[in-house]
């Protein structure tokens, strides 16, 4: 069986070049995959029959990497990252990075100084679900939903007993990784009752000197300045009794990087320390007609900028305190929710004015969902009160089919961003008459989904107003953030994967494109911006290939993507193609210890290519991790 | 007819402390010295200043915008402590006042700040080091100056403070002495604005930090002064001959001091410090290249008198 498998495998690799862009094969079905898990998960607060739009990653690609580098990867979102170890922010629909609201265990984690996410910072070993839903999203969610969310979960024992496993890294620029996962689920039947208790905990431990050398016109040059080293703990305790149950989740983090120089730079000695607190208690109870969740959440959250040499030094910290409570009761052919949600931020700067530092925010959401001749439609409306920009009433109206294997939606959604505490209270400059970005979305989408063949394709059209920008102010050169933009966002997401099997080999392939026509309405003179310019770092296409096969413990898998050039501050940058090669194995020692090891090559093909302007980007270098499961 | 009075406008008078600035948060709205005003904005909210500042720092080695008051040369003219610095934008204004109001400003002296010159030599997070990542870029950095009210039409001078434009590497250079700039092609100077212009530029503007230094500005004050002396005691202007000249230019009357500058305003020739004091006839044009100078003669009561001179 072994040596029919590695014959067969030989076989699809002398072949596997022309594979590099196909996306059918021959075989039979099997949904069994080691690497590739792109099936759908109902979000929570949806009706279980209806599939929402969206990809669900496999963390397990990312072995030691941050979630950047695998969403850069693994989809057709746009990551602008300022290089390895470097902070990366998303774009996700032709959106900025405060458009993209990051759900840790169903909150919010997005800054609320910045209004954004620096996705470097979130370990993918961590997660045991990683999902992107690209669709408007602010009338449940609330602000900076505009493009979609992103959502993250930690890992959970999902069989009975305990749970340890062992990683460890190495890679390329001095990369070196170790995480330890270890946890238990308990299952006890009491009087016709099932308890359950299941905890984890996951300390780990990453660095890089991140010194690869680069390629300019007619030199090289080595990255300098740019070590990062990363720690930090996530732990996760559930416990159900009966039709409740509680959670508890933490997490603490310290990052410690140093800030490389631009190319045209001779030298750095920035620093940046972030460190943050994240706890989270939950409590969920399922009755006959409905159900009540209740969480509440504290985050203390510090953002430390250094530079000894320039004497420049930031201090940035904030607390925020979260609860909300979402009560869900069958009504009719469907259900209804109303959810409050309450948020209390203060922010510490040294560029913030002394009693100005503050965000406080109450919402109301109601939805109701109804199955009507064979249709899901929901209905849902979001009611926010904060003490600084009250946005107006966000609606929103999804209507979709329930075939399993075709099903198509259409949604029409309000969409909003209130101000950052940056763009209210940063000193000099901030503006406290800052009203909140506002804007309508309309998308529709189509799925085939046979288990063995999935194809989707949604299209979506998108007007933001009072889109927030920095200028410098009339009579003065004192630059200040204005609700001065109008940006229309206009796009499509097609998406293709196939699999089945070939004796014993599970082959995969699938293609995707994202086009994102992104653009400004009307003209800002103070940032050179004209009528019809595709916004800045916002590229038209984001193409993926993706090949594999796993046989027995086996896999292996190829991966190429593409990124037209975009328009930067400075200067236009070309696109590029990026491909990796991922090489794995399991082996089972003395049947009580599995071992598997992943070996990645990065950038095969040593492509040069820049993402920011002035900010250089690896070539091809390599990662090797080896889990040990107990 | 005789000579105008000089006056010279050195920023020694302004400050009492050593190593410190004044940047407006006095609420003054800007500095009279001498017969110039400049004029200065102050934001009281946000503790921001723009227009002028006038400084005596001399710290030319710590980069970024925390050392914003510094000139890379560490001093005034000549070794003296204080000088103006300004932020250009379009509060950066001078004006003529007092006896030269409306009259003829000859010219100051123009230097780097340590900011902007350590910034176009190094790089920072914003800027691109002049060069660029190989160092053949054609960068540069100047100053436009006109007289307000004139942005698009009328006299103006543009006055590098980096230029890496040439073929030969060996050429480029980021200013870091104080250079004369010649004003005396504007007539009746009421204000003078300042722009600057460079080869780094973004969709936010100029990334280079755009600030530069100001020293011993000269106005000639306005309505006649007579003068004993060589120069000023003349019932005729002194002239300079043959006009252009080849090898020799001449004097009309002996003269205590010459200098020669070029258009951009750099000093080019000028009398040895050793035969300061003693009458100068003539001078020799042997080594200068064909082209249009400015010759700055000065007489033995301390006069100047500035002619233009083509060299063929």
């Amino acid at each position: 069986m072994e040596s029919n498998c590695m014959l067969t495998i030989q076989k699809v690799l002398l072949g596997l070049g022309l594979l590099l862009f196909s996306s059918l094969a021959t075989a039979q079905a099997d949904t069994t995959a080691l690497s590739v898990d792109l099936s759908e998960i109902t979000i929570s607060d949806s009706l279980p029959a209806v599939e929402a739009q969206g990809q669900t990653l496999d963390a397990a690609l990312g072995g030691f990497t941050p979630l950047s580098e695998l969403l850069s990867d693994r989809s057709t979102v746009f990551i602008k990252s300022y290089g390895l170890g470097s902070s990366a922010t998303i774009s996700l629909r032709g959106g900025s990075a405060s458009h993209t609201q990051v759900l840790w265990e169903d909150i919010p984690v997005t800054n609320p100084m910045l209004g954004v996410t620096d996705l470097s910072l979130l370990p993918t070993q961590l997660f045991s679900a990683i999902r992107v839903d690209s669709r408007g999203s602010s009338s449940s969610i609330g602000s900076g939903a505009i493009s979609g969310v992103i959502s993250v979960a930690g890992a959970r024992p999902s069989e009975a007993g305990w749970l340890s496993e062992l990683q460890l890294g190495v890679g390329s620029f001095g990369a070196r990784s170790v995480g330890l996962t270890v946890g238990q689920l308990s299952v006890k039947e009491l009087d016709q009752r099932q308890e359950t208790f299941s905890w984890t905990m996951q300390p780990y431990y990453h660095r890089a000197d991140n010194d690869f050398t680069y390629q300019l016109v007619n030199t090289a040059r080595q990255q300098m300045h740019a070590d990062y080293e990363n720690r930090g703990v996530q732990v996760g305790m559930d416990k159900q009794l009966g039709r409740s149950q509680f959670s508890f989740n933490y997490w603490v983090q310290q990052t410690d990087r140093l800030l490389p120089p631009t190319s045209t730079q001779n030298f750095s000695t920035a620093s940046q320390y972030d460190f943050f607190h994240r706890v989270r208690v939950g409590f969920r109870r399922v009755g006959k007609l409905g159900s009540f969740k209740s969480v509440v959440a504290y985050f203390n959250e510090t953002n430390d900028y250094s530079d000894p040499e320039r004497l420049e030094y930031g201090e940035n910290n904030f607390e925020k305190y979260f609860h909300s409570s979402t009560l869900e009761r069958a009504v009719w052919a469907g259900k209804f929710t109303v959810k409050y949600e309450g948020t209390h931020i203060e922010g510490q700067s040294l560029s913030y004015l002394e009693n100005r530092n503050t965000y406080k925010q109450f919402a109301l959401y109601g939805a109701l969902e109804q199955i009507i001749g064979g249709l899901q439609v929901a209905a849902g409306l979001r009611r926010e009160w904060n003490n600084i920009a009250t946005p107006p009433l966000i609606p929103s109206l999804r209507l979709g089919n329930m075939h399993p294997v075709h099903h198509w939606y259409l949604q029409l959604s309000r969409e909003y961003r209130v101000p950052t505490l940056n763009e209210l209270y940063w000193t000099p400059g901030g503006n406290l008459e800052l009203q909140p970005e506002l804007g309508w979305n309309r998308e529709g989408g189509y799925t085939y989904d046979d288990q063995q063949t999935r194809a989707t394709v949604s299209v979506y059209d998108r007007s933001v107003d009072d889109w927030i920008l920095w200028i410098p102010q009339d009579g003065s050169f004192r630059w200040s953030p204005t609700n001065v933009a109008e940006v229309t966002s206009r796009g499509w997401e097609v998406s293709l994967r196939h699999k089945r099997n070939l004796n014993n080999v599970q082959l995969y392939a699938e293609g995707s494109h994202a086009y994102v026509y992104s653009v400004h309405r009307s003209d800002v003179p103070a940032q050179s911006i004209v009528s019809g310019d595709q916004l800045i770092y916002t590229p038209r296409h984001r193409a993926r290939a993706n090949v594999g096969l796993i046989c027995g413990g086996v896999a292996l898998d190829w991966n190429t993507n593409y990124t037209s050039g975009v328009s930067g501050v400075n200067d236009n940058l070309d696109g590029y193609v990026l491909s990796d090669l991922r090489l794995s194995g399991k082996i089972n020692l003395l049947q009580v210890l599995e071992t598997q090891m992943v070996f990645t090559i990065e950038n095969i093909f040593n492509q040069s290519y820049r993402v920011v302007e002035r900010r250089p980007m690896p070539g091809r270098y390599f990662q090797v991790q080896w889990t040990f499961k107990i | 007819m005789g000579g105008r009075a000089q006056t010279l406008s050195d920023f020694e008078s302004v400050l009492t402390e050593m190593d410190t600035f004044l940047n407006g948060s006095d609420g003054s709205g800007g500095f009279e010295v001498g017969n110039v005003f400049l004029n200065n904005v102050y934001d009281t909210e946000f503790e921001f200043w723009s227009g002028w500042a006038i400084s005596n720092k001399t710290d030319v080695t710590t980069p970024g915008f925390t050392n914003q008051y510094s000139c890379i040369a560490g001093s005034g003219v000549n070794g003296s402590s204080a000088y103006a610095v300004t932020f250009v934008n379009q509060n950066c204004l001078l004006s003529t006042v007092n006896a030269a109001e409306s009259g003829v400003v000859n010219g100051f002296y123009i230097n780097n700040s340590t900011y902007t010159y350590l910034s176009m030599q190094d790089g920072d997070a914003f800027a691109k080091k002049f060069g660029g990542e190989e160092g053949t870029d054609p960068d540069f950095l100047y100053v436009t100056i006109k007289e307000k009210g004139d942005r698009d039409k009328g006299d103006s001078l543009n006055v590098f403070l980096a230029d890496f434009r040439s073929d030969n590497s060996a050429d480029d250079y980021i200013l870091d002495e104080w250079t004369y700039v010649d004003l005396t092609i504007f007539e009746n100077v009421d204000t003078l604005t300042f722009e600057m212009h460079s080869s780094d530029v973004g969709a936010f503007g100029i990334n280079t930090p755009t600030y530069f230094c100001m020293d011993n500005m000269e106005t000639a004050d306005m309505g006649t002064t007579a003068v004993e002396g060589d120069l000023s005691s003349q019932t005729s202007q002194p002239y300079l001959y043959p006009n252009p000249a080849s090898t020799i230019v001449r004097f009309s009357e002996p003269v205590s001091g010459v200098e020669i500058y070029d258009q951009l305003g750099q000093l080019i020739q000028a009398t040895d410090h050793h035969a300061r004091g003693q009458s100068v006839e003539q001078w020799d044009l042997s080594d200068l290249s064909q082209g249009a100078y400015r010759v700055v003669l000065k007489g033995r009561k301390g006069e100047i008198l500035i002619k233009n001179l083509i060299r063929i």
